[in-house]
């Protein structure tokens, strides 16, 4: 009786006959009368005309139902009415196509169309192979295309309609295929981007997306089979599709950037330069015959001069480039203010989104495919592109959405030696060139606020901490610091000893001088500073995070303090120099660590000469009884 | 003056030239290993010292050379000679880790490697090799680490222990409501004796406990009911015994040393104690636990360096106390004092504590 009284040519009676067949229960619907539902929505073909999309949306909602549903019914639908898919697909691109922007009653009616089209194809995403495979065609992702393309030109910001949400979203190779026709302006390239990225992280549910942080790690031990299968193969698809570089190319081709800034500044290329001279010297001496003669090393002691001058004790004594303040000052006359940041546009969020996406192909995918991800990405010319883009984006704050946080954690993969290799090759300068001038950028950012808050802590005045995105850039920068000097010492210069020693510490000493770990140094100051001022409960995990940044830069220090001899004891003076100018002062123990932690590396550097492997199996005594 | 540095060298020999290749490519001469983490740790349940080093390729148990060790030289000089190698552990020999539990991520100071050369069953089971050691985040470094190198596709399972957690509630006042914030391995130093005893601290949210540990005991389960403990199985339970407890109710002062060692000396009502930490990330991380309990400020908290800081100016609760309020605090302290205070108000306390050598300024 309800389905004859729809072929009544009124409008309202079809919206209450629709209304009470969705409250009815599905075990009520017979084969018929569900093909009869399907029959409104695949003979429609006016949608503007009266209450046709309300009708169409009651009757989305009911197949929406079916196709959830695990009875008979359910499983009827699903297996004669896969139709539905492009049935839906075509209303929602003619029905986003629609221009309602003078009528708010008629774009209400369209969206309210437009997102039971989708609720309806996401709940065929869900439990539905055929749907998803129907979904996953070449008119599929045109149609996801179209509806797109309609909601830039015709759509509402307020109400987004998620096509990417569905399973036509869900495959990399169409999200791809769809960015290149979206303006980087608009909301929707960063929706897209979105997706990429959870597809990518594998995040399926609407919790997880929800809860979504791309700075944490996505525990991926509880996924099934299933859900790791289909993530590798979405991470594979990427790879073999040249997705990095395509999406490096999206970027770079809408976003204009400066051709000259973070250029490599030479150092790397000097240091190259100087490792390779010295090596043909030694070559040149092994296999002359002439005697060669040699001056006669330095007697002093390195370094133990420099202590104890009298220009270190006296206070008011201003040695040029070597005293602390020079740093302080250039910190605070170039550092842009606080109210200078601002939040990011959308080109801004495209550019944050984009790094998690390729963090997402670092993190979350096979070796095999970080590897090809990895190796896109040690270019120079793409390493400086996602550089000045973080820069344009964030106005040279770098923190905002994390987008330089996210860049530099790219980079300390990019940079990040294997823990089974032996050496790294020095060609990576080039990348560590380029690196170092962004992370004195952001240095240069963060020095103003550590200064303040140590000046205000000086004066016993109100201390205020950094933001949490602030320090989350700062121990970031700390990091890439530490895996760029852990690399470094083991890094193949030359193959002579003592010129690949020379050069060690000649690159140390270009990229990460004594002057830029001055400036790391005031952390420790600032951390120590705000453990025992100010304090509430609610600054627990705060705490947290500054004291895991100061162990990090402890352990960055203790590389350096290591690796770097002739400026030990230059950077040690530091913290002489801090606790006689300024009366600041570090907890004694503390230096103890640090020096405790140089002596360790210091032990495990000579155990490499000791030839652990020969003396293991031949000099060896029997295996230890207790073990 | 000139001296003669390179003495002209004989030509090399065409067939040694190319030999060295072929040796290396055959893998002949050992190649070099590069160390990525060693440090001394202490075996367990035998509390032997040995150094465990994790190259690229393996990780290395050692000891202490025979020979008595130079003290004009630096350590990593070897001189006379370096530690003894004992034993090479392939990576792919390792079946499981376990982590000690320290109610934090990263807090475990103790690791229990199983590994075994064969197939593992009931008459072979894997060997266990555990260690501990004072300085925290180096213990699940190297766990991390020999995990992370391993070459099988399915490396072995590597997890943090719970039956710790579930011996330890057994052992609190009121297992029902208090909420364990710290467990961490320390060294007590006896004021009376200049003796230095391993233990572990616990901070609750109502308590100080220390306990004596007994290693041997780890991951053997408690047995809590009478039918458990009549099957004869070693009894977890044993692994923890009660040395002291305080309530942080009855804190007077929390002072932090200032030494080369991580210390820190607290006083309650009814007793005092001074406990040395692995390195200074342990007592700060201590501190902050402290801390934590008390949001609204320690009234006695002393420090004796740095910069003086009052947080909020004229705000007596908001935590760190500087000269201020120091003088009020040696008032207080010398009208209670019990001996152990200082009563210059420096806070150095070395002179009265004759205590070992911390044992790993080995390196």
């Amino acid at each position: 009786m309800l389905f004859a009284a729809l072929e009544v040519p009124d409008d309202d009676l079809k919206v209450l006959v629709m209304e009470c067949l969705e409250e009815m229960p599905l075990d009520n619907l017979q084969a018929p009368e569900v093909a009869n539902i399907v029959s409104i929505v695949a003979d429609c073909e006016n949608l503007s005309l009266g209450r046709t999309e309300e009708i169409l949306r009651h009757a989305f909602s009911i197949m929406s139902k079916l196709a959830l549903d695990d009875g008979e019914e359910g499983a009827h639908f699903r297996r004669f009415h896969s139709a539905t898919i492009h049935m839906a697909l075509d209303i929602l691109v003619r029905n986003t196509g629609r221009d309602t922007r003078s009528s708010n009653d008629e774009t209400e009616e369209k969206t309210q169309l437009s997102v039971g089209c989708v609720n309806f194809l996401r709940a065929a995403s869900a439990d539905w192979p055929e749907g998803s495979e129907l979904m996953q065609t070449r008119d599929a992702v045109d149609a996801m295309m179209a509806i797109m393309m309609n909601e830039e030109t015709y759509g509402l910001q307020e109400v987004p309609i998620r096509i990417e949400r569905t399973a036509v979203g869900s495959s990399v190779a169409a999200l791809l295929q769809v960015l290149h026709t979206l303006d980087i302006k608009g909301e929707i390239a960063v929706r897209v981007l979105i997706r990429m990225a959870e597809v990518l992280e594998g995040r399926i549910s609407d919790e997880e997306i929800a809860s979504a942080d791309a700075m944490e790690i996505r525990d991926t031990s509880k996924d099934t089979p299933d859900l790791i299968k289909q993530r590798i193969l979405q991470h594979s698809n990427f790879v073999q599709l040249g997705g990095t570089s395509d999406l490096m190319r999206y970027l770079r081709e809408n976003i204009p950037i400066s051709p000259t800034m973070y250029t490599p500044t030479g150092v790397s290329a000097r240091i190259l330069s100087w490792a390779k001279k010295q090596q043909q010297l030694v070559d040149q001496q092994m296999v002359s015959t002439d005697e060669k003669t040699k001056d006669l090393p330095d007697i002093k002691i390195e370094g133990y001069e420099f202590l104890f001058t009298p220009h270190l004790h006296a206070l008011s004594l201003d040695v040029a480039s070597q005293n602390v303040d020079e740093v302080l000052r250039k910190g605070t006359v170039g550092a842009p203010n606080a109210a200078d940041l601002e939040t990011t546009s959308n080109e801004g969020q495209a550019v944050g989104v984009s790094f998690r996406v390729l963090l997402a192909l670092i993190r979350y995918g096979t070796e095999a495919t970080k590897r090809a991800t990895l190796d896109a990405l040690r270019d120079v010319s793409l390493l400086r592109t996602l550089i000045c883009l973080a820069d344009d984006v964030t106005n040279t704050t770098w923190y905002p959405a994390n987008v330089g946080p996210n860049l530099l954690l790219i980079a300390q993969e990019l940079i990040k030696m294997a823990p089974n290799t032996l050496k790294e090759d020095s060609s990576n300068v080039m990348l560590y060139d380029m690196l170092t001038v962004m992370l004195r950028s952001c240095m240069q950012m963060l020095q103003a606020k550590i200064n303040k808050v140590i000046k205000a802590g000086l004066s016993s005045s109100q201390i205020k901490p950094m933001g949490e995105q602030e320090e989350r850039l700062l121990r970031s920068v700390v990091l890439t610091y530490s895996v760029m000097c852990d690399t470094i010492t083991h890094m193949h210069f030359a193959d002579d000893t003592e010129v690949n020693r020379a050069c060690k510490e000649l690159t140390l000493q270009l990229l990460l001088s004594v002057a830029e770990m001055r400036e790391l140094i005031k952390y420790l100051y600032y951390e120590n500073l705000l453990s025992y001022a100010v304090w509430t409960a609610e600054e627990a995990d705060a705490a947290m995070f500054r004291q895991a940044t100061a162990s990090s830069l402890t352990r960055l220090l203790a590389e350096h303090l290591c690796v770097n001899e002739d400026t030990r004891w230059e950077l040690l003076e530091t913290f002489a120099r801090y606790e006689v100018e300024q009366k600041l002062a570090l907890r004694p123990s503390f230096m103890q660590t640090l020096l405790m932690l140089v002596q360790r590396r210091m032990y495990e550097t000579a155990l490499e000469q000791l030839g652990l492997h020969a003396s293991a199996h031949h000099g060896a005594p029997s295996p230890s009884p207790q073990v | 003056m000139q001296v003669l540095t390179t003495a002209p060298r004989p030509l090399p020999h065409r067939y040694e030239t190319a030999l060295q290749p072929h040796l290396t490519s055959r893998k002949i001469f050992p190649e070099p290993e590069r160390v990525i983490i060693a440090s001394w740790v202490r075996l367990e349940p035998t509390k032997k010292r040995r150094l465990l080093v994790v190259t690229n390729r393996a990780y290395y148990m050692l000891r202490e050379p025979l020979l008595q060790r130079c003290t004009v030289c630096d350590p990593h000089l070897f001189c006379p000679t370096g530690p003894d190698p004992l034993q090479r552990f392939a990576f792919r020999e390792v079946h499981e880790i376990a982590l000690g539990w320290g109610a934090q991520p990263g807090m475990c100071q103790r690791v229990q490697i199983l590994w075994s050369r064969h197939r593992v069953t009931l008459e072979k089971p894997a060997k266990a090799l555990q260690f501990s050691l004072l300085p925290l985040h180096v213990a699940d470094t190297i766990a991390k680490t020999i995990r992370n190198l391993n070459p099988l596709a399915h490396p072995a399972p590597m997890e943090v222990e719970a039956k710790t957690m579930r011996i330890l509630r057994e052992k609190l006042l009121e297992p029902a409501t208090e909420e364990v914030r710290l467990y961490m391995q320390v060294e007590k130093l006896e004021l009376s004796t200049g003796r230095v005893l391993p233990r572990v601290a616990v901070i609750s949210s109502i308590s100080l406990y220390l306990f004596i540990e007994d290693p041997s005991y780890f991951m053997c389960d408690p047995q809590l009911t009478a039918a458990e403990r009549r099957s004869g199985r070693r009894d977890g339970m044993k692994l923890l015994q009660e040395d002291a407890k305080f309530r942080w109710s009855s804190l007077i002062e929390v002072d932090f040393l200032a030494g080369d060692q991580a210390v820190v000396a607290i006083r309650f009502q009814h007793g005092n104690m001074q406990l040395r930490f692995g390195d200074d990330f342990g007592l700060t991380t201590f501190k902050r636990e402290v801390r934590r309990l008390m949001p609204g400020g320690v009234d006695t908290w002393r420090r004796s360096f740095g910069y003086q800081v009052g947080g909020h100016a004229g705000d007596k609760k908001s935590g760190a106390s500087g000269a201020g309020s120091g003088a009020d605090e040696e008032e207080q302290m010398q009208e209670d004092d019990d001996g152990h205070s200082d009563a210059d108000g420096t806070g150095e306390h070395d002179d009265e504590v004759e205590v070992e050598e911390v044992e790993h300024e080995e390196f």
